[in-house]
């Protein structure tokens, strides 16, 4: 058995590198920074700052970057559409190449096409990244005590329970439903709809009963009988948590004033 | 240790009572199993010793509950938890962290004991069910029985001189079931325990309980030794007519291979069931006998290895195609229901197949007959009690006249006289020439339903036997938990 100093010691979800044991809300003080940087700079070529930065962490992370040719399987192709759509429907700048019958193609398109598109493609990647370097119940440890109130904060820890239970319930009622003849490849939209009426139900029916029991066995074991509680495994904030989180804001603000000027 | 005195109490909005002027005594130390119908009350019963009825669950209750001196009426039940653990039927909804640990810290946590307080209680709880090794482990990771173990730690954290486990053993395989046993068993003699068991299942618990108490239409009939319980005689002995089979091959399996994630799951399974027979698939959890069931139906695609049916290779065709020819039912009823009415619901696969109009509706009102469920056919499908959700599961795979039914663990959950309609019906269909192939976790049952048993080990089919024979082999491998227990009373 385990002795009780070595359990008391924070656990602090260790393995990884450094930024994996960085405080979760540090972690989302640096994802806040990423989206900031990549939604208000305006110009295609400042795009490149944030995509630099995740670069920089995704291989901080110890991640190989062929990571996000896996992970980009579809966002490409968002990407790509949403470029499209963009330099196809701009309208506004010079004329580029004016297709028959079609949309002009612009420079202001190509321009807006780029930045929205590196937008997006930023965005997701920051997201994978902090998903990827965060885990949940970390997550939600962090935010239950950094002073988000216990109950909410505990709806983020079930729901990361809980979401591979929901998969593998989808899986099984889909699998239900092949059994009863239903065809899951082809069909009209009225047989979608009905499709998704047979998956809604049984999942909603299996989800209420879930929270019935997981309502009775928490509060049976004292949840919200107080306003605090003692956490086993304290997520601390520490000096470097604090120097890296400040660093980020700094960075951040620094980007914005420059590419103001420039 | 509990005391329950002239208990009542019906739900609100419903119309009889569940529980009615039910008397209790429970002395310290005591191993108690509670047992009756579906329906019967004794779910109810488990709730008012929690304290969940009356504070939580609405609805008029009269009598008193007390537990180690407390009034659960007057005790908040944070505060009774500490007196009585109650470990629900489904272990794994009521896990609510990510690791063991978590769980299992949870309720010291909530009730704010200091932190080194907190290590100790988890500590003592992980040891006490023999879980240490499992500390770090994903909840997700765990197989059932070991989501049950870790269920019964998180209320024994918080140091309970009462436990209660509602149908603890559905879900488990016959060897975690005798390990639950094994642990309860520990836990009352090394930490004088009160064990309150709920269960359908008797056979495992009749041995080991001081006292059986026989619950029906909210009332206590009986409460004394289990040997003098009308349940356990032996008196209530099914006599199930098991048909011969014919002698040619409905379905066979040819050197089947399963693997997921890389990993062999099946290796090499060959298999040849006849016409009209039943077979029992029996094994521990995670053997591999689901994922053969789903190599069958084609929900699962195998790496090698032929299925065939009536003769014919049946490996290229689609789920849905391959369903005309069997029906096959899931382990949780729920997961199975779609429609909005018992008619509808019945009907949903033949007019899926093409089966429309008069025969369809014939086909359905013989299903529903054979099923019990023809007095419910306007019913919701979610209205019904568990054990008619399972038959109407089945029923609902065999109105468009399947060959073959696949049953994955049909009788989890069920009482006696639901298990002998369901097995019934299945004799019924075998009678017809119809092949049964079913999970199932029952010895007792397997012993008097089917006429062969293959006994599956990580992945391979180890014996393959007919059924007097199959439980001397086991017997003879140090399988006993597998095999028909003396005081069954199915």
């Amino acid at each position: 058995m385990k002795t009780v100093t070595e359990n008391a010691a924070s656990r602090s979800y260790a393995g990884g590198t450094f930024l994996h044991r960085l405080h979760p809300v540090v972690k989302i003080i640096g994802l806040v920074c990423l989206f900031v940087l990549a939604m208000l700079l305006q110009k295609a070529v400042y795009g490149v700052f944030p995509a630099m930065f995740i670069i920089v962490m995704t291989l901080a992370a110890g991640l190989d970057l062929s990571w996000y040719r896996r992970k980009f399987k579809t966002i490409f192709f968002f990407a790509v559409f949403i470029f499209l759509g963009q330099v196809f429907f701009t309208g506004q700048g010079r004329v580029l190449l004016e297709l028959t019958g079609g949309p002009a193609v612009t420079d202001a398109g190509l321009h807006n096409g780029a930045v929205i598109a590196l937008r997006f493609l930023n965005i997701i990647a920051a997201s994978f990244l902090f998903v990827e370097i965060t885990p949940g119940p970390q997550l939600a440890a962090g935010l239950m005590q950094s002073g988000v109130p216990y109950r909410y904060a505990f709806l983020l820890a079930i729901a990361m329970r809980f979401m591979p239970v929901f998969g593998a319930e989808m899986n099984m009622v889909r699998n239900a439903q092949l059994a009863r003849g239903l065809d899951l490849e082809s069909g009209s939209l009225k047989k979608i709809w009905q499709l998704a009426r047979y998956t809604f139900l049984p999942l909603i029916v299996n989800a209420l009963q879930r929270a019935d029991v997981l309502a009775l066995s928490m509060e049976g074991r004292g949840f919200g009988m107080y306003g605090g509680r003692t956490y086993l495994n304290p997520v601390k904030l520490t000096r470097k948590d604090i120097m890296a989180g400040v660093a980020a804001v700094l960075l951040t603000a620094g980007i914005l004033w420059l590419a103001r000027i420039v | 240790m509990v005391r329950i005195e002239r208990l009542s109490f019906i739900y609100r909005g419903r119309a009889e009572k569940a529980l009615c002027g039910v008397d209790l005594h429970v002395a310290g130390g005591e191993f108690v199993t509670i047992t009756g119908p579906s329906g019967c009350g004794k779910s109810t019963l488990g709730l008012c010793l929690a304290g969940f009825v009356p504070q939580g669950i609405a609805g008029e209750m009269e009598g008193d509950v007390w537990i180690d001196g407390l009034n659960t009426r007057e005790t908040p039940v944070y505060l009774l938890s500490r007196k009585i653990g109650l470990v629900q039927q489904d272990p794994e909804s009521q896990l609510c962290t990510s690791t063991v640990e978590d769980e299992v810290a949870f309720g010291p946590e909530n009730h704010c004991l200091p932190r080194s307080r907190v290590a100790e209680a988890v500590d003592r709880a992980l040891d006490a069910v023999g879980a240490t090794d499992l500390r770090r482990r994903d909840i997700n990771a765990l197989s059932g029985g070991e989501k049950q173990k870790v269920a019964i730690a998180s209320v024994l954290a918080l140091q309970p001189p009462v436990l209660v486990l509602d149908e603890p053993t559905s879900g488990l395989d016959p060897a975690a079931t005798a390990a639950l046993i094994d642990l309860l068993q520990r836990l009352r003699a090394d930490y004088g325990l009160t064990v309150i068991v709920i269960e359908h299942y008797l056979a495992p618990f009749v041995e080991i309980s001081s006292r059986l108490v026989l619950m029906r239409d909210g009332t206590v009939v009986y409460d004394g030794p289990p040997a003098g319980a009308p349940e356990c005689r032996g008196a209530k002995t099914v006599a199930y007519a098991k048909h011969t089979p014919d002698t040619g091959e409905l379905i066979g399996i040819r050197e089947l291979s399963f693997k997921h994630g890389g990993a062999a799951v099946l290796h090499g399974i060959s298999l040849a069931v006849r016409k009209g027979e039943i077979v029992g698939l029996m094994g521990s959890n995670g053997a591999g006998k689901s994922t053969l069931l789903q190599c069958i139906l084609g929900l699962a695609k195998p790496s090698a290895g032929e299925v065939l049916l009536n003769g014919r290779d049946i490996g290229r065709e689609p789920v849905f195609r391959r369903a005309r020819h069997l029906g096959y039912v899931f382990q949780n009823p729920n997961h199975q229901i779609f429609t909005g009415s018992v008619a509808e619901e019945v009907q949903m696969a033949p007019r899926n197949f093409g089966i429309d109009g008069e025969s369809c509706q014939r086909a359905a009102d013989r299903v529903l007959r054979s099923f019990g469920l023809h007095g419910h056919t306007g019913d919701h499908p979610l209205s019904l009690s568990y054990g008619q959700k399972r038959r109407l599961n089945i029923a609902s795979v065999s109105c468009h006249g399947p060959v073959a039914l696949l049953l994955d663990e049909p009788l989890v959950g069920q009482d006696a006289l639901n298990v002998e309609r369901i097995m019934n019906a299945v004799l019924d269909f075998s009678a017809a020439g119809g092949t049964v192939l079913m999970v199932c976790h029952n010895p007792e049952v397997v012993a008097v339903c089917c006429h062969r048993v293959v006994f599956m080990e990580e992945g391979r089919v180890v014996m393959d036997m007919p059924v007097p024979d199959v439980f001397e082999a086991l017997r003879g491998a140090g399988k006993e938990c597998f095999t028909p227990g003396a005081a069954a009373g199915i």
